[in-house]
């Protein structure tokens, strides 16, 4: 599987553009700064040329949450950012206290435990407590899938898997794109009657 | 600024060359929307070869039914297969590559999922389908194949395919129902939609276009448009098939069954609502996994008809006996043999089915889980592989804030559009660019220019850093064979760019030659 090629450009349009509005340049910014504003553009980027899917939503907002980010965000998207994130019917989270859920669940853990003791553990009990473990480690990976259940869990994930990939190969390809061009413009500086050509363009 | 010219000028040269690339190209920049789905540029002028399908096969199909022979099959047949195939080569002129380059990428085997599709839809159509005689399936079958054969057929059949494998299935059911074309399930809204205008027409003479245009022009995305559009395109196509191809025998009970039981697993309420919206977002990603759902559909199921072939032919009369069912989303499971048959274990049994489909195709994705099996493992490479791209990610923008400063994004500028096809020939890979082995394999390159003053510097620095490349990569032998390959695209690039941009690509065709071993070394490299 792979994305289309409508989405590779449509990445590379946005990471170009997003760089370019967030002034990433060698005088002001540090490595960091330089490296999470780059990170930020490729993020978002990659979430608008994808469109409007949970992990989408999910990303935009968890971006949007610092506040400087989100000045930038709408100037990217523009009326995209209002459409993206605006929160869906099916993922609206009903706040719950964590304090609470993290007892309650604690209780319910060791009545099972109390019951289930003398019998010993049942291997299917483990299994589920093992993909349990790994479906909630996913959910922190993946953004924006939290209330989802196994199967549009793994769906969101597939379509994630899917623009990282793609992701990172057109970083890779604009990193080399990038370096092969600044050796051309390193070479060219020796060669003066190149550089007249290209002038008298 | 002269960049921005000098493109200017290689774009008008490229035009001819490939305007479908252009055209999206120039979509993208003229819109300057965000696509909503990813094949919104692509699914545009497809659709004006839909409209010509549905005219040709409506014309088709008004003369057919006004004659009803029953001599005159084979050449009806011929004759559809023939103004198809008209249709297909004439619309393959303008945008064959963007066809190839969009669906390329999601359609492993689109022409072993038609025949099957329009063999499972040879039901036995009776009387009530249009007057259209009935010749052997055989003869249909036989003639499928050069119909298939089509490339332009297979192109849209590989991609009414893939929609088809979400609503076929629900198709395919219905067309073991009798005449009225009303359906006792439906799978979606869309193929509801698409089987009763197909079916409606089927007993009169209305030509098919003129429903299935307005239902097109209603859709609000392309991407729904164009998926309607081919369904109904679809839903036509096997009607016609249906209603020529219709006999009686066991294989149509059974694809009967095998249709209702295909389209169980793949359609369910919980499904539904979102299901249509992702149809209409209609991405070729998912057109992949949604194909290989019916292929797997398909394998999975007919062992299971094959057992219960009598079961099927129940289910077949049941089904005629109740025609006027409100369309209705919900689930006909049949139980196999075996196994429980109450309601929750089979509502279990498809959610664990579709939970598996995701799971093969995660396996398909994340390297390394062939040998895996159960679920929890499964699942600890899924997050092993995501957190390794998440990691990459911040390693390359790393790298390119760490490379930014002699480049202040105009790069852009040389960066247009048809830049990302020579991006798109860049094989993937992931390795640390070292300067002194770019500069060196770079300046190799550089001998099959016709740059004189270029190659007498590259010589100069090859000769000095030979003893850095030996040390750091492969020995420099293994690069002098490819020269041969670069001297090819230098000659096939070179009317596209200028020198420049021909050094970018070559590098970059010099360096899709293997150092996958150092791919395993970028990652530490962190």
């Amino acid at each position: 599987m792979q994305a289309t090629k409508s989405f590779e450009q449509a990445f590379l349009k946005h990471l170009l553009r997003g760089c370019r509005l967030s002034a990433v340049s060698y005088k002001s910014m540090s490595l960091q700064e330089r490296k999470s504003a780059i990170k930020l553009s490729a993020d978002v980027a990659m979430a608008s040329a994808r469109g409007g899917r949970k992990w989408t939503r999910g990303l935009i907002t968890k971006l949007s949450k610092e506040d400087e980010h989100r000045s930038f965000l709408q100037l990217i998207l523009g009326t995209e950012y209002g459409r993206l994130t605006k929160p869906c019917h099916g993922s609206w989270k009903i706040p719950r206290s964590k304090k609470i859920v993290r007892r309650s669940l604690r209780v319910c853990s060791r009545r099972k435990n109390n019951l289930r003791a003398p019998h010993g553990v049942k291997s299917s009990v483990l299994a589920r407590t093992l993909v349990e473990k790994r479906t909630h480690a996913l959910k922190r990976l993946v953004p924006g899938v939290e209330s989802l259940d196994g199967y549009s869990l793994l769906d969101e994930t597939l379509d994630y898997v899917i623009s990282l990939r793609a992701q990172v190969d057109l970083m890779q390809k604009l990193l080399t794109t990038f370096e092969a061009s600044k050796l051309g413009a390193l070479s060219k500086c020796t060669l003066p009657e190149r550089k007249a050509s290209f002038v008298g363009k | 600024m002269e960049k921005e010219r000098f493109f200017g000028v290689n774009w008008q040269s490229m035009d001819a060359g490939m305007p479908p690339e252009m055209n999206s190209g120039a979509a993208a920049a003229a819109a300057d929307q965000l696509p909503n789905s990813f094949l919104n540029l692509g699914w545009e002028q497809p659709m004006h070869h839909d409209v010509h399908f549905e005219s040709a096969l409506s014309s088709l199909v008004s003369s057919p039914s006004s004659n009803a022979p029953a001599g005159n099959d084979s050449v009806i047949i011929g004759e559809l297969i023939g103004r198809l195939g008209s249709i297909c080569n004439s619309g393959e002129v303008s945008p064959p590559s963007r066809y190839q380059s969009t669906n390329t990428s999601c359609y492993s085997t689109p022409l072993n999922s038609p025949p099957r599709l329009n063999l499972s839809t040879m039901d036995h159509q009776q009387q009530g389908r249009g007057g259209v005689p009935v010749p052997g399936n055989q003869m249909a079958a036989g003639k499928f194949s050069p119909f298939a054969a089509d490339p332009g057929f297979t192109e849209r059949a590989a991609r009414f395919s893939c929609f088809g494998a979400r609503g076929y299935p629900g198709l395919g059911g219905q067309f073991g129902l009798p005449e009225a074309g009303k359906l006792s399930r439906v799978s979606s809204s869309q193929s509801l939609k698409a089987v009763q205008l197909g079916a409606s027409d089927n007993g009169k003479e209305v030509p098919v276009s003129e429903p299935e245009r307005p239902e097109t022009e209603t859709r609000s995305k392309f991407g729904g448009e164009a998926e309607f559009g081919n369904s109904q395109e679809a839903s036509s196509v096997s009607d016609r098939m249906t209603a020529v191809g219709a006999e009686n025998n066991a294989r149509k009970r059974k694809a009967a069954s095998k249709g209702k039981a295909k389209g169980a697993p793949l359609s369910s309420s919980n499904m539904n609502p979102p299901k249509p919206s992702d149809g209409e977002k209609s991405d070729a990603k998912r057109c992949k996994p949604a194909e290989t759902d019916g292929a797997d559909k398909d394998a999975a199921v007919k062992p299971k008809t094959e057992e219960n072939g009598d079961v099927g032919r129940k289910q077949g009369e049941e089904g005629n006996a109740k025609p006027p069912e409100p369309p209705k989303d919900y689930i006909h499971v049949r139980a196999r043999r075996g196994q429980a048959t109450d309601s929750h274990s089979l509502a279990e049994r498809v959610r664990r089915e579709k939970i598996s489909e995701r799971m093969k195709l995660l396996q398909d994705l994340v390297p390394g889980c062939n040998k895996v099996t159960g679920k929890a493992l499964m699942l600890d490479e899924i997050i092993n592989y995501v957190q390794s791209l998440q990691r990459q990610v911040e390693f390359l923008s790393m790298k390119l804030a760490a490379l930014n400063p002699q480049l202040d994004f105009n790069m852009e500028t040389l960066l247009p559009k048809d830049m990302h096809q020579a991006l798109g020939q860049l094989p993937q890979q992931v390795y640390p660019l070292d300067m002194a082995s770019t500069a060196f394999s770079y300046a190799q390159q550089l001998q099959g220019t016709p740059l004189q003053s270029l190659v007498t510097n590259s010589l100069d620095v090859q000769g000095s850093l030979n003893p850095l490349e030996s040390s750091l990569r492969r020995p420099p032998t293994m690069q002098l064979p490819r020269l041969d390959g670069f001297a090819d695209a230098t000659s096939q690039l070179g009317n596209l760019w200028e020198d420049d941009l021909q050094y970018v690509v070559q590098m970059g065709l010099g360096q899709s030659q293997g150092t996958t071993a150092f791919s395993s070394q970028s990652m530490p490299v962190e």
